[in-house]
């Protein structure tokens, strides 16, 4: 046997985990290599070491008080208990649930569909007969020579506010 | 497999049987508190933690379909609860080993050298990936074979030899110097 597949098998021969054949061609080669005996001794010291790791070894008293706070918990559900249970109860009726989540989505859409159609604004078609009519309008005053006039009364304040001369009250 | 006992005893849990759920707890608490405790190096936690474990374990009754044993399934409970804590607590190793255990009547370590010693192996120990630390606390502590810890822990019989493997080859390393000391 080669020292690497001997060492990957040192575990397996503590914990008496090899079939025969394998374990009489590993002892032989232990027997032999003293590389794969030292190598042997420090898993099993390993292995001991942690094996004396402590744990705690709690009292009598302990241990009452432990299963009275443990009869006290299975007796009062805890919240998420209840809350899981409430959601169990759900499940039990899958048909009307769906139902309802259906009525639901329908009722939103409606609800939905109304407002939108109130609150849209004036549509293109609108704006532009609006416009037209004002065009008209502004025609018909240019016609009666009403626009000119305006435009001259502007231009003569203009004039007057530009002039260094006191306006005239 | 189920044994006999366990499928009478889950009999009287699902009946609602108090004293059932007493005995149920007598016969796995210093066990699944252990393993909490070397998983977590804590008593209060350790002490949460196989708490949880009992209470999940019967309200969860229903889901219990006898493939595993009741053992195997409440190590299972547990590991899985540890594992949880440890993503997002890092174990208080110091304090841990040191610390009183809860039990005034427990044996302080007289040693300091062996303290120091033990300390230093648990610091080794939480460093190693949760799922390495779990395949030799189960192995060395609660001399599973690989089979059941592979049951336990949910993975292939293979994946927990690995992890063994890896798990103890990390720690030869690292302790080297302390295994000289001895």
């Amino acid at each position: 046997m080669e020292c690497d597949t001997c060492r990957n098998k040192l575990l397996e021969y503590l914990d008496r985990d090899l079939a025969g054949d394998v374990r009489t061609e590993l002892e032989a080669h232990l027997t032999e290599c003293a590389g794969c005996r030292e190598e042997l001794q420090s898993l099993q010291e390993t292995l001991a070491l942690v094996a004396r790791m402590p744990a705690p070894e709690p009292s009598e008293t302990f241990w009452q008080q432990y299963l009275r706070e443990l009869r006290q918990n299975v007796a009062t559900p805890t919240w998420s208990s209840r809350i899981r249970d409430w959601f169990a109860s759900l499940t039990v009726r899958p048909i009307p649930a769906m139902a309802t989540a259906i009525a639901l989505v329908v009722a939103v859409f409606l609800t939905w569909n109304i407002f939108t159609e109130q609150a849209t604004p004036p549509t293109a078609s609108l704006v532009l007969t609006e416009q037209l009519a004002l065009s008209q309008d502004l025609e018909l005053l240019r016609d009666m020579e009403l626009l000119e006039a305006l435009e001259l009364l502007e231009d003569w304040d203009v004039i007057e506010s530009t002039s260094d001369r006191p306006r005239a009250a | 497999m189920v044994k006999e006992a366990d499928l009478a005893l889950i009999t009287q849990l699902r009946q609602g049987d108090q004293s059932a759920f007493d005995t149920l707890v007598r016969q796995h608490q210093k066990d699944l508190f252990r393993l909490a405790y070397r998983m977590t190096r804590n008593s209060e936690d350790a002490k949460d933690i196989s708490q949880e474990a009992f209470l999940r374990a019967y309200r969860g009754l229903g889901a219990f379909d006898g493939r595993s044993s009741l053992s195997t399934w409440l190590y299972r409970i547990t590991v899985n609860l540890c594992l949880s804590h440890l993503k997002h607590h890092r174990p208080s190793v110091e304090g841990a080993l040191v610390e009183n255990t809860a039990d005034p009547s427990a044996q302080p370590l007289q040693d300091l050298a062996e303290r120091e010693r033990l300390r230093a192996v648990g610091e080794a120990v939480a460093d190693l990936p949760p799922q390495q630390q779990a395949a030799l606390v189960l192995r060395v502590h609660h001399g599973l074979p690989y089979r059941e810890i592979a049951e336990i822990l949910e993975s292939p019989e293979g994946t927990v030899r690995v992890n063994y493997f890896h798990a103890v080859t990390k720690l030869k390393a690292q302790l080297k110097g302390l295994r000289d000391d001895v």
